[in-house]
């Protein structure tokens, strides 16, 4: 009898040391719980979705420098037929590369949807473990960064919004599932993307120290650096807002949106000589007047894959082979401009080559490696754009020309030449951050001159609007 | 003494020279030790004297000892006694006054167990015999040894030297049989000896009046079919209510000397191995395994890369779950029996794991006996089988060109027709020179494979021993390909009268390799009108340059990539340590504990040479070639409790009762990297390699599972008629939910012997006779743990630090796939067990299943897991035997088996309509329809090719006929789910000689001719220049009035999935033909120091007829096989 007693016993106690023993913990992944069980765990999770930008179908190419310049016809694409940009170039979105492309872009930002949405309900599940103002910076920089790329996907696949923006293209998540969501109306999109901006701005207000801060850009000699302005802080939330306003064309609340931004430009100085001089920095992206940028460290590879300048000119990105686009279509024959000495360069090729992304001394400084997303210059040209009193609209072009080292426009310029010269400021001033080809789009562009021919290109509104992929459409 | 002498010389005629002659000197000095020994006793009081003839005595109680001495001193008469004799003697009273002697002794033997006999003046004393009907020995009798002595031999009459005999309880005392099956043992009257042999039922005898006992011993094949090996404990099949087959090792050797899997699919109908038409004969590509249907749906999103495939059986090796490789390169002579439980009743048991059935293998274990060595060669040559292959010769393919229009100028200059008549000119000589290559016997060779086993066992009856070592080389069929193992074994048990404990050891590994010669296919496309070159490092047979890009093209040489190096290798090893302890605490109670601690390594090294052609075009001279590494460590272990209870009750009610507790755990982790760029002049040494790939990161994956589970099982039988099983496993595993981490699964069966019924028992029919049924729940756990949520770390950093993402979205609250099986089947022997029969029934419900569904991509989600609707499995499988001739010498007996089944899904209620899309877009056959299996083929019903036009007609869904092909059409086409499949086999043995056939078949299933589909049509401008099937130039249509099956050879545009393609199949293959005949008792044997050499022939696939002409094989070619097995057991 005694041995039932002794088995019994040991089964008990067996079945009592399993609970623990079952609880197993990956040890090259993290489980929920174990990721949001301290403050850490939330900043390394939204340091992913910085981290993620990087991806190469998002911004650490594909959205800034590469193909969405391409589109804007910056450069002449690689006659590699293997590469999706080739049939970009020339719009061709039924092509199975652009269509590859096309489809990696849509899944990854709403990939990064679905995690940012997942990241805002684990902070109302784990959040209690850290304080009330850390859990509202978390929260605001997470709906900036919902609405950051909700705006970029409606200015990538929904047409020009003043032309349309009613169509029901795009779905919309608040939460990470297997609830599929209809296609909204734009017009309800750009709703939900500005209540995403109204709610982070109101979080970030309280809790980012940047809205404290004197200076927000402050350049740094330390190879790690963690100025706010490589996250979504309150000010981009704000200058995003400007940008969705614009877009809208709502021109009254865009104006109010960046001169609110504009107003505290000395957190975001503007970059001068000395900053440009140093190879330290080698401040080529005007990191100075970045509000919002992304850090990727392996940006010198893009670099070298795409623009450097020994390149076989079938794979460089760059204009026609004269030079004359850059020369005379870009910078108006005026060499002295910042961004034509310290962007681009005759080395190896007979035309100037794009050395905005090129690490010169490959120093690992922060600046040398990172893609601006929002700049302080946008504010003054969005200000420019809708500022209904033409003296005021042209101080704030002149504002960026002077700084720039450009010269100021004509005073007596009329307000048909301000909106050319604005044309040409985005044209100068966002090469390789990918916003050209929003504002052809947003101002319904007919005609652009196409960096391969230094010729007029003409658009349809068809060239402007990337089709939902299949892998969005078939399952449904 | 003097005496004694001379009588044991009188007793043992031999003299030692005539012993050594015999060879039998060891025996006889051994029996004759013990009867020295014996007479000894006997004859200690000996001396002589004379004295009266009468007796007068007067004693009340008085011991024997006392009397004899009282009848010595009155008669002079000598008592001969063993001292032992009288131990156990009663007291005596006795009145007589001058009594005679004979009347005196009469009186006083009476009543005790001993009997005099008057011998001259002794008076010699004896036990009295045990007579009959007196066979119950009085409690106080007195045993002397005696000594048995006789012949032990198989069956057939042959003798089994080395058989072992003891007696029951006292396993010390033993012997073992001579090279003639002749033993003695010294033992006592009423002992039980047990006879037994290795491969043999132990047989009891007892010990009567004869002590002269030939035994001959059944097959062990009886013995494994009397009872079902569950993995977990040992049943009475008579009792047991699950649907389970037995083979014994032996059994899986008459269908195939290699490996158990291919044997396995012969024996038994529900074992299917589903034919994989691309890897053919491919040593290095595990069988895909399906038992009685398939439960899931197989989504690689839901599988990690540890976790196994969803339908695959659960294999148990020795106890312990084991992997489908280790099945595979087990050698086949070490295996003792092999269990395939098939329904709920025999695998619920295994819960969670349970779903695909379970497949439990044992391997032999040692038998007490002397040192036994056998030694086992298996050789095997195989031969490619392309009787499939049906390609066009020189000539025809040529004009096949030349009519497809390979030759005929598309773009609008008519320059580049001038280019391409002078290729079409230059291939044409060559094929008016004579040159026809026949490439696709090329990368061929015969496949040699070897395997040569020695085991070597022995021990006595408390300490066995068993050492094994065995190494197969294996080449295929593609020259280089190989696949090579190796194991050892060494087996320790140790015996007392209540513990048994033992160990088993073993190490195995493998040692593989892949042809460098690639994909068969590549050379089933190259062109026969081009020659060998010369100089195999030739890239290119030819370069067409006409200046217009699509035509433009380079011919690869097919031996080129096969020379530069290239290589694709892997090797691993397993070590495996299995410690058992039995307590057998009473008869009815015992207490087992097992413990099984694995290692594993397996790694792979794929190299691309520098050279390889695909590197041609890169003009970066770092990045051409790459190497590929990767390790697998697997590493756990098991332990588990058992015990059970067995006891019969008033001699009809038998019980028995089984709880286990058992956890498991199991760790892997994966490593791996690739170097990119090499030299051009390389070994493939990594350390050669330029450097990584760019933004390569290592490949690192580690995961930890655990299991546990507790387990019941009670069976009830009453009076052996009736029976009743129960059984119920509470499983816990991490792979489960973290909400749910414990699954019960359980069954309830019952039986029925209704040969124990007397009025079946009345007809005279039956030898047996059973009906059982059972149902019950199981489960599935080959998925990955989707649980929760899992993160990852990003591979770079930025100035914040490190990163994760989201990589995996848990799925909290998913259901685990659970079966609901049902199963009832019957069992006959009928005729004097002429006529063996089984019918199983079954139905599997699988409720819910888990499907990882396609969501639209803004979802942000890929295979997400959820469940959705079921499946449902309705089979039969059936198994005949019947035995026209069975003698005592002539055996012959024919058999059928075979399986169908039909399975639907259920409740999908639209579910999976983005799935089912998905599937029609990418071109795929499978829909996931209610009502509608995952079996079935859907497209467009073809009306067949327009004799007018040479187009294809479409059906459409609303009944009109249409030239225009819309993927809305298509309908349920056929399914590849076969009517009935199986085989049916012939064995006959007749004095020794042993001879078996075995024809597998399959029965009416539909199968999508990629053929007809890839070599015959949608043949593109490009792939023109590859070689085609026969068909693609006599059967397509040419000119307007041709009735031909297939569209317009002029059109090289892609045709669609239509039913054209799909056709009926009905196969039939022979796929074992066996003879064999074992020697025995012969001289040459004895000279060779042999106690039997076995020797068998093989045929494996010997051929294959299907009504379909399809290519089988596309990577790796089929093969036919011949083998030969040789084993040979040594003295």
């Amino acid at each position: 009898m005694k041995i039932y007693i002794y088995t019994l016993a040991l089964a008990t106690l067996g079945f009592t040391g399993c609970k623990k023993w079952m609880d197993v913990k990956p040890e090259d992944k993290f489980l929920e719980e174990q990721l949001y069980s301290s403050r850490q765990g939330f900043e390394t999770s939204i340091n992913g979705f910085y981290l993620g930008n990087n991806d190469v179908n998002l911004y650490g190419s594909t959205l800034t420098m590469t193909t969405m310049d391409i589109l804007a016809q910056l450069y002449s694409a690689s006659f590699d037929s293997k590469n999706p940009n080739y049939p970009m170039q020339s719009y061709k979105y039924s092509d199975d590369l652009a269509k590859g492309l096309i489809d990696r872009i849509w899944t990854k930002m709403y990939v990064n949807i679905a995690g940012v949405n997942n990241f805002l309900a684990a902070v109302d599940k784990y959040g209690s473990v850290m304080d009330s103002s850390a859990r509202s910076m978390y929260r605001g920089e997470a709906l900036g960064l919902r609405a950051f790329y909700y705006l970029d996907l409606v200015r990538m696949f929904t047409p020009a919004y003043t032309q349309d923006s009613t169509v029901q293209l795009l779905p919309y998540y608040t939460k990470v599932g297997n609830d599929i969501s209809p296609f909204y109306p734009t017009n309800q999109v750009m709703q939900f993307i500005l209540d995403d901006l109204t709610k982070a701005e109101q979080l970030l207000l309280a809790a980012d120290p940047a809205a404290k801060q004197a200076r927000v850009s402050a350049l740094s000699t330390a190879r790690e650096r963690t100025t706010r302005n490589y996250r979504m802080n309150y000010y981009a939330v704000k200058a995003l807002k400007a940008r969705a306003y614009m877009w809208m064309g709502n021109k009254p609340a865009a104006l109010a949106a960046a001169k609110a931004v504009m107003a505290d430009q000395s957190k975001f100085p503007w970059t001068n000589t000395d900053d440009l001089k140093s190879p330290e920095y080698s401040n080529k992206i005007f990191a100075t007047e970045m509000i919002m940028g992304t850090e990727y460290i392996r940006l010198l590879d893009i670099f070298n894959n795409n623009f450097i300048s020994t390149l076989d000119g079938t794979v460089l990105l760059a204009p026609e082979s004269t030079g004359a686009f850059i020369n005379q279509t870009v910078f108006e024959g005026i060499s002295a401009d910042y961004r034509y000495q310290y962007n681009w360069k005759i080395v190896a090729k007979a035309y100037p080559t794009f050395v905005k992304y090129q690490d010169t001394n490959n120093s690992g400084y922060a600046s040398n490696r990172t893609v601006p997303l929002i700049r302080m210059s946008e504010m003054y040209l969005i200000a420019a754009e809708c500022e209904p009193d033409l003296a005021t609209a042209k101080s704030y072009l002149n504002e960026i020309r002077i700084k720039r080292n450009f010269g100021a426009l004509s005073d007596n310029a009329t307000s048909v030449e301000l909106t050319t010269a604005i044309l040409k400021e985005y044209r100068r001033e966002f090469i390789g951050e990918g916003q050209l080809f929003y504002f052809y789009k947003r101002t319904k562009a007919t005609s652009i001159i196409a960096g391969n021919t230094n010729k007029a290109l003409t658009m349809s509104s068809a060239n402007y609007t990337f089709p939902i992929p299949l892998s969005e459409t078939t399952p449904r | 003494m003097q005496k004694s002498a001379n009588r044991s010389t009188v007793m043992w005629p031999g003299s030692t020279r005539w012993l050594r002659q015999n060879g039998a000197l060891k025996h006889y000095l051994l029996v004759m030790k013990l009867t020295a020994f014996l007479m000894c006793f006997t004859l200690m009081h000996v001396y002589a004297s004379t004295f009266s003839q009468s007796v007068t005595m007067s004693a009340n109680g008085a011991g024997l000892k006392t009397i004899f001495s009282e009848i010595e001193r009155q008669t002079g008469y000598v008592v001969f006694y063993n001292k032992a004799l009288l131990a156990n003697t009663g007291k005596v009273t006795v009145h007589a006054n001058n009594t005679p002697l004979k009347a005196f002794l009469d009186e006083i033997f009476a009543n005790q167990p001993l009997k005099y006999r008057i011998d001259g003046s002794n008076i010699v004393l004896t036990r009295k015999p045990a007579s009959a009907e007196n066979a119950a020995t009085p409690a106080w009798a007195v045993p002397i040894p005696v000594i048995v002595r006789g012949k032990i031999t198989d069956g057939s009459g042959n003798a089994l030297p080395g058989a072992t005999v003891y007696v029951k309880d006292h396993k010390d005392r033993f012997a073992v049989a001579d090279a003639k099956g002749n033993y003695s043992l010294k033992c006592f009257e009423g002992d039980v000896l047990v006879f037994s042999y290795i491969g043999y039922k132990a047989t009891e005898v007892k010990v009567a009046n004869n002590y002269n006992i030939n035994v001959s011993l059944q097959d062990d094949q009886k013995n494994i079919k009397d009872v079902v090996i569950t993995g977990m404990m040992v049943r009475k099949k008579e009792s047991f209510t699950g649907a389970t087959s037995s083979f014994t090792g032996e059994q899986l050797k008459t269908v195939n000397n290699q490996n158990i899997v291919s044997s396995l699919k012969l024996l038994d109908p529900s074992f299917v191995q589903i034919e994989n038409n691309l890897a053919g004969s491919n040593p290095n590509v595990l069988p895909t395994i399906e038992l009685r249907g398939q439960t899931s749906i197989t989504s690689s999103g839901l599988r990690d890369q540890f976790s196994n495939d969803p339908n695959q059986p659960l294999f148990i090796l020795n106890g312990f779950e084991t992997t489908l490789q280790t099945i595979v390169d087990l050698d086949i002579n070490l295996i003792a029996s092999v269990t395939i439980l098939k329904d709920a009743a025999s695998t619920a048991i295994y819960g969670s794991r349970a779903s695909n059935g379970v497949i439990v293998v044992e391997t032999k274990k040692p038998v007490p006996g002397k040192l036994r060595v056998s030694y086992t060669a298996d050789l095997r040559a195989e031969l490619p089988d392309l009787s499939s292959y049906n390609m066009m010769n020189a000539s025809e393919k040529l004009q096949f060109e030349k009519l497809a229009g390979a030759y005929d100028e598309m773009s609008s200059n008519p320059q580049y027709q001038v280019y391409l008549d002078t290729i079409y000119n230059a291939h044409l000589r060559n094929v008016l020179r004579g040159v026809n290559t026949y490439w696709l016997n090329k990368p061929l060779q015969t496949g040699i494979t070897q395997r040569h086993a020695v085991n070597a066992s022995g021990g006595d009856n408390t300490f066995q021993y068993e050492v094994g070592f065995n190494y197969r080389a294996n080449s295929a069929t593609m020259i280089g390909s190989k696949h090579n193992d190796w194991g050892v074994t060494l087996n320790l048990f140790y015996n007392s009268k209540k513990v048994r404990i033992g160990n088993m050891a073993y190490v195995s590994g493998n040692n593989t390799a892949n042809s460098p010669y690639g994909s068969f296919s590549t050379w089933a496309n190259a062109n026969p009108y081009y020659e060998i070159p010369s100089d195999h490092s030739q890239p290119y047979l030819e370069q067409i340059r006409t200046g217009y890009s699509p035509m433009n093209r380079n011919i690869i040489n097919p031996y080129y990539n096969a020379g530069v190096g290239s290589y694709d290798k892997g090797n691993g090893y397993t070590i495996t340590d299995n410690f058992q302890v039995n307590i057998d605490v009473n008869k009815n109670f015992r207490i087992q504990g097992n413990g099984q601690i694995q290692k594993g390594m397996t790694e792979s090294s794929v190299f691309v040479s520098a050279l390889n052609t695909k590197y041609l075009t890169q003009s970066d001279p770092a990045l051409r070639g790459s190497y590929n590494f990767s390790r697998l460590s697997p590493f756990s272990y098991n332990a588990n409790v058992s015990a059970t209870y067995s006891k019969l009750f008033a001699e009809r009610h038998s019980l028995t009762a089984y709880a286990r507790a058992e956890a498991a755990e199991s760790r892997n982790s994966a490593n791996g990297y690739k170097a990119i760029g090499f030299p051009d002049i390389s070994n493939g040494n990594p350390a050669f390699a330029y450097g990584y790939e760019q933004s390569g990161v290592p490949n690192v994956a580690n995961s930890v599972t655990r299991r546990n589970s507790f387990i019941g099982s009670v069976n009830y039988s009453y009076d052996g008629r009736y029976n009743v099983d129960l059984n119920a496993s509470f499983d816990g595993s991490t792979a489960f939910g973290s909400n749910k981490r414990y699954q019960p699964y359980y069954s309830v069966g019952g039986s029925w012997n209704l040969h124990r019924e007397r009025f079946i028992k009345a007809l005279g029919i039956f030898d047996n006779l059973r009906l059982r049924g059972n149902i019950g729940l199981t489960g599935n756990q080959n998925f990955g743990n989707v649980s929760e949520s899992v993160y990852k770390y990003y591979s770079s950093i930025n100035g914040f630090g490190q990163g994760v993402y989201l990589s995996a979205l848990g799925a909290p609250d998913l259901k685990w796939q659970n079966t609901l099986q049902t199963s009832f089947g019957i069992d006959a022997d009928l005729l004097k067990s002429r006529v063996k029969l089984q019918i199983n029934g079954y139905r599997k419900l699988t409720d819910p299943l888990v499907v990882a569904i396609t969501l639209p991509s803004s979802t942000g989600l890929s295979d997400y897991p959820f469940n959705a609707g079921t499946s449902v499995v309705n089979g039969w499988e059936f198994m005949a035997t019947v035995y026209p001739i069975f003698k005592k010498d002539v055996v012959w007996s024919v058999g059928i088996t075979g399986a169908l089944l039909k399975q639907h899904y259920k409740n999908f209620n639209n579910k999976l309509a983005g799935l089912n899309k998905e599937l029609q877009n990418s071109n795929s056959l499978t829909r996931y329809k209610d009502g509608y299996s995952s079996y079935d083929l859907w497209a467009v019903v073809s009306q067949g090719i327009d004799p007018a036009t040479g187009r294809e007609v479409f059906l459409r869904k609303d009944g009109q006929q249409t030239f225009v092909y819309d993927a809305t059409d298509q309908v349920r086409v056929g399914t590849t789910n076969p009517k009935a499949q199986g085989a049916f086999n012939s064995a006959l043995s007749y004095y020794g000689i042993r001879a078996s056939v075995y024809f597998s078949y399959i029965y009416s299933r539909d199968q999508f001719n990629t053929v007809l589909y890839n070599k015959v049509e949608n043949i593109t401008y490009a792939q023109l220049s590859n070689n085609q099937d026969r068909r693609a130039l006599y059967d397509r249509w040419k000119q307007p009035g041709d009735v031909v099956p297939f569209k317009s050879i002029a059109d090289s545009r892609s045709t669609p999935m239509s039913s054209r393609f799909v056709q009926n199949e009905s196969t039939i293959s022979l796929s074992s033909l066996n003879i064999g005949y074992e020697f025995r008792d012969k001289r040459w044997l004895n000279a060779a120091n042999l106690a039997s050499l076995n020797i068998s022939a093989f045929t494996n696939d010997l051929f294959y007829i299907s009504t379909v002409k399809r290519e089988r094989g596309i990577d790796f070619p089929f093969a036919k096989s011949v083998s030969l097995s040789v084993r040979a057991t040594f003295k």
